[in-house]
């Protein structure tokens, strides 16, 4: 990310991949239809033409109906491919818990030993320079890179998102419900998140920092939170 | 005997490819083979019974499961709680830490809501 941005994250998943093609196209219809209608519009209004005795449009009309129920489908096509695509069956080679409080994150790995920890935010006068305000937490949750990881979300006390952009994740976290998102990333690096469900007054300062690395990194570093 | 998949070694792949049978047995291995020993051996796959994003259920069934087969092991003959293994494994991995000590203190206290 960089200053001023205004597009979507660089993508680190291949779902986020889909989604932002899928972006890309919906927009561009979405651009195209709102500069047809604008250039109607000036065309509408810088016409000394005039035609008083207007009683029915058949051909127009036919053309108008149709042709967005057109576009309304190849939008929607690529759109089911996604959903469904999003749903499909992996095999996780991990399990990873989430639970949100107010206002900071808990994780827990306990696939083989118990390892719970915190995640709060760094506030912005123990920030070391170079370091992203508002988004930078104290423990990051590193995963293992290129592996899909089953990570399963609640909430301790009221309603929380787990959202990490540029691997396309967002899931709410529920209080009593365990919902279930599949990370898969396909680089390493540090990828940024923040809740995305209104819970309090610090609802803006409870980010979420993925650190994804090779397997044997996660490994030592899971030895050395133990 | 020779230690599990090596840098480098064709297993390591398959490994990460999450294959199974392509794992060697590991005599003198290190704790970070131990891991991912552990990783291919702990991991949960896909349950079909719970194929949509609410796993809500399928952490509860298996708590009950497992709390069911312990109970049955230990009240007959013969019975072997280490058959109970898989059932704890799941909740283990899936039912948060608060969930569970919470379900805990209710079986201790008499007031957990499921029957076991």
């Amino acid at each position: 990310a960089y200053p001023s941005q205004l597009g979507l994250q660089d993508a680190s998943s291949p779902i986020m991949e889909e989604l932002m093609n899928f972006h890309d196209h919906t927009l561009m219809i979405v651009f195209l239809i709102s500069s047809l209608v604008l250039y109607i519009i000036t065309l509408m209004l810088t016409t000394k033409l005039t035609h008083t005795s207007t009683m029915d449009a058949q051909e127009v009309e036919t053309i108008w109906t149709i042709l967005p129920a057109v576009i309304l489908i190849l939008i929607a096509l690529p759109s089911l491919r996604i959903l469904y695509m999003m749903d499909e069956i992996n095999n996780p080679a991990l399990t990873v818990k989430t639970m949100g409080h107010q206002w900071y994150w808990s994780y827990e790995y306990t696939d083989y030993e118990d390892l719970c920890f915190d995640s709060y935010m760094v506030p912005t006068s123990d920030l070391k320079p170079g370091e992203l305000r508002l988004l930078e937490v104290d423990n990051r949750v590193v995963l293992p890179m290129e592996l899909p990881i089953r990570m399963l979300i609640s909430s301790e006390d009221v309603l929380h998102s787990w959202a990490v952009p540029s691997l396309g994740l967002k899931t709410d976290a529920i209080p009593g419900r365990l919902n279930q998102a599949t990370i898969s990333s396909n680089r390493p690096g540090l990828f940024y998140g923040q809740c995305s469900e209104i819970c309090g007054s610090n609802h803006s300062f409870m980010p979420i920092v993925l650190e994804m690395v090779p397997l044997k990194n996660f490994e030592d570093w899971s030895l050395s939170m133990i | 005997m020779a230690p599990g998949p090596r840098r480098g070694s064709a297993c390591e792949q398959a490994f990460y490819d999450g294959i199974s049978g392509c794992w060697q047995p590991s005599g003198v291995s290190t704790t970070a083979e131990d891991i991912r020993t552990k990783i291919k051996d702990y991991k949960i796959p896909f349950d079909s019974h719970f194929p949509n994003q609410n796993e809500t259920r399928n952490c509860w069934l298996n708590y009950l499961d497992f709390h069911h087969c312990e109970k049955a092991m230990t009240t007959s003959e013969g019975g072997d709680v280490s058959m109970c293994e898989w059932y704890q494994r799941v909740y283990k991995s899936l039912c948060p830490v608060s969930w569970v000590s919470a379900w805990d203190d209710g079986r201790a206290e008499g007031a957990f809501p499921g029957k076991i």
